[in-house]
């Protein structure tokens, strides 16, 4: 009995002991947290797992039950642990730069330069978390387009107008709409929503010269111009043309209202259009898709960022190459409705709605979502400023616009 | 040295008290702390005074969202024990069939807030809900927007959390009723007095206790009620219905702004220690009597 207990506790030692030690033998790995969990997004993570997995190393995947927040919940306190993951899913943008400055992310330009990943990559998606000296500290994987305008063909037949290409049009088209019974446009006011509904208005309004002007320069010519009280004057009428039910509903009820053409469109991302499949809808019959205005594309840009792990890392170079594969970025894209951020990846098979964007960033026309270039307490201050624009009439344009002026103007 | 029960009875609550003292204590006065940093998306330890105070005050959003903490607070426990009194009363009197009454009016406690937020929201949404189907019977007028009107949709807030807590109230006071002494209704009834002057002058007061648990369990409703706005009206239209919690949570978790948040935060806690400090009073008060 006592020999047996011996035996016992020198097996705990050594195993105790085997954990302690690096494993020197066992294959490298890489700790991703990610919150792709619903049916398309699960199946798009997976082809990044595969790929990470034939190069050799072990995939090993940190999904928190309540999404995103919960994901940077995890993220901080492993970091605040000195026990930092090889991987956070993320949108691109101010997030990476800020904790890159805190010396929390690895600089990975040097990599990916190294290995030729990153030449075929838009330079907004990089420059939207690079310092000015250039270190990069995030990957971007694949692109969501912002400002699609999803639109109900039998509405806009009934109406007897054709589907608009630019706001001065649709403001045209909508008292056509409106005597056909239809309501013009489908609005969920919830601060992210109105956001895209503002963002695509003011896009279209200045181009892409005056985007870089006013949210990466922060150029107060731009910010105080005329342009922004134009956006909020259409973004006035949109409210008053909106069904009652807009307040606080979501994307997807709101989108319903387009799929079933009670309402002519509604301006969302393009998320939106796999929805709209779902819904059992037929593209090209029942609904299209078309650029919200304007003839830039805005995408969100979603990616990895990439902690700093204190040493050289095969598990995570593995997981940056995987990442960085075209094919493996088709791929995903394909099962995530988004298209890739290498602008030479294959676009066989994706929609068509995609393929309308994925021209336009090969050509250049491309621009990050807003978001990324302000902080999310100005992004914050602002989906506040839609929100009480939209609600309250008494609130004019030229205030609206003021104050929006002086929230990216002070936004650092 | 002979070790006593209480001895061992206090070595063995060392852990939990520890852990409420770092846990919770440690936690607040963390929070404090940072409330007078000016900590964006991870916690800095540079002193910034008040300044997270001034923009705090300053910004129409934490007025508007402070404002209704009392508006939404004040209405809806009001209604809650107006509504679960009557109720028991109701009950009380010996209704027929009073279980399946009980379980009807009990049974909305039992879902979420979450739940409760959505099921009214789709009802009271004008172009898709309760509105729309009356409409679509012939009544073109019929008009049922209390969601989309700012000024009024801090009462489709109280509407459905009277509708959840009510049962609630009603199920406390209830057992508070049935366990007042058979004896002193019958000297009620020798000396005359009417039921509705019993309830008012003899039965109530005696309940007096159940009242004020009542009144702290719908308190700490209001305080964190976050669920609700956020399911029901996400704190609009604008920001008509926002309040503190949400207010502060936004700040936290999706806006980065760690000090403002924490101001708001410490702000929150101030109002709730205060108020519960007045309902101690009004315990004592019912107490004493």
């Amino acid at each position: 009995m006592q020999q047996k207990n011996g035996a016992r506790v020198g097996r705990a030692i050594a195993l105790a002991c085997g954990t302690a030690l690096p494993a020197v033998t066992a294959a490298e790995e890489v700790e991703v947290i990610h919150w792709l969990v619903t049916g398309g997004e699960s199946a798009a993570i997976q082809h990044v797992a595969d790929k990470v997995e034939d190069l050799g190393t072990t995939w090993v995947e940190l999904v928190p039950p309540d999404g995103g927040a919960g994901a940077r919940a995890l993220f901080t306190s492993r970091i605040g642990g000195g026990d930092p993951p090889g991987a956070l899913f993320a949108s691109v943008g101010k997030e990476a730069i800020d904790l890159g400055e805190q010396g929390i992310l690895r600089d990975i330009r040097p990599f990916v330069e190294a290995e030729g990943l990153i030449d075929s990559v838009p330079a907004f998606a990089l420059e939207i978390a690079s310092l000015e000296s250039g270190e990069l500290y995030a990957v971007p994987l694949a692109f969501e387009t912002q400002n699609f305008m999803w639109y109900s063909i039998p509405a806009f037949e009934a109406a007897g107008v054709e589907p608009p290409t630019g706001w001065g049009e649709f403001l045209a088209a909508a008292p056509a709409l409106q005597e056909a019974g239809i309501i013009p446009i489908a609005v969920g006011a919830q601060p992210w929503q109105l956001n895209i509904l503002h963002f695509s208005i003011l896009t279209a309004e200045f181009g892409q010269d005056g985007f870089n002007a006013l949210y990466r320069d922060q150029d107060p010519a731009m910010a105080e111009s005329d342009a922004i009280v134009e956006s909020f004057r259409i973004l006035r009428e949109l409210s008053v043309l909106a069904d009652q039910g807009n307040s606080n509903r979501s994307w997807n009820d709101t989108l319903s209202l387009v799929a079933e053409g009670r309402a002519g469109l509604q301006v969302m991302g393009s998320w939106a259009g796999g929805e709209l499949a779902a819904m059992g809808e037929t593209y090209g019959t029942d609904w299209g898709c078309a650029m919200a205005g304007g003839d830039t594309w805005i995408v969100g840009t979603t990616g990895f960022m990439i902690p700093d792990l204190g040493q050289e890392s095969t598990g995570q170079d593995d997981f940056v190459r995987a990442l960085l594969d075209p094919a493996t970025q088709t791929a995903f894209s394909i099962d995530k409705g988004s298209i890739p951020s290498r602008t030479d990846a294959s676009t066989e098979g994706l929609s068509e709605c995609s393929l309308k964007v994925a021209e336009g960033m090969a050509e250049g026309r491309g621009l990050p979502n807003p978001n990324a270039l302000l902080s999310g307490d100005a992004a914050g201050q602002i989906g506040d400023l839609l929100m009480n624009f939209w609600a309250d009439t008494s609130v004019t344009p030229e205030s609206a616009a003021a104050q929006f002026a002086d929230i990216i103007l002070n936004d650092f | 040295m002979a070790i006593t029960p209480q001895a061992t009875a206090r070595f063995v609550l060392v852990p939990t008290i520890l852990l409420t003292v770092v846990g919770y204590y440690g936690s607040i006065l963390w929070t404090i702390g940072l409330s007078f940093t000016p900590s964006r998306i991870l916690p800095v330890s540079r002193w910034a005074g008040l300044d997270m105070y001034e923009r705090l005050l300053s910004t129409e959003r934490w007025q508007v969202a402070y404002t209704n903490l009392f508006v939404f607070g004040g209405l809806y426990i009001g209604f809650c024990l107006a509504a679960g009194l009557l109720l028991a009363i109701a009950l009380d009197q010996g209704v027929k069939g009073r279980s399946v009454y009980q379980t009807i009016f009990l049974y909305p406690i039992a879902l979420s807030f979450i739940v409760t937020g959505l099921a009214w929201r789709w009802l009271l949404n004008p172009t898709t809900g309760l509105q729309d189907y009356v409409r679509s019977l012939g009544f073109e007028s019929f008009s049922l927007d209390l969601l989309s009107s700012p000024e009024r949709a801090i009462f489709t807030l109280v509407i459905a959390g009277v509708w959840h807590s009510a049962g609630l109230v009603m199920v406390i006071l209830f057992a508070g009723l049935q366990s007042v002494d058979q004896e002193i209704w019958r000297a009620g009834r020798v000396d005359g007095i009417p039921r509705h002057r019993m309830y008012r002058h003899v039965v109530l007061p005696m309940l007096w206790p159940m009242v004020v648990t009542c009144l702290v369990l719908l308190g700490m409703n209001v305080v964190r009620s976050y669920d609700l706005v956020v399911a029901l009206t996400g704190g609009g239209p604008g920001f008509s219905t926002d309040v503190p919690a949400k207010f502060i949570v936004d700040h936290y978790f999706e806006r980065q702004s760690v000090g403002l948040a924490s101001a708001a935060a410490t702000l929150l806690l101030l109002t709730v220690v205060v108020l519960f400090a007045l309902v101690g009073l009004l315990r004592r008060r019912g107490e004493a009597a």
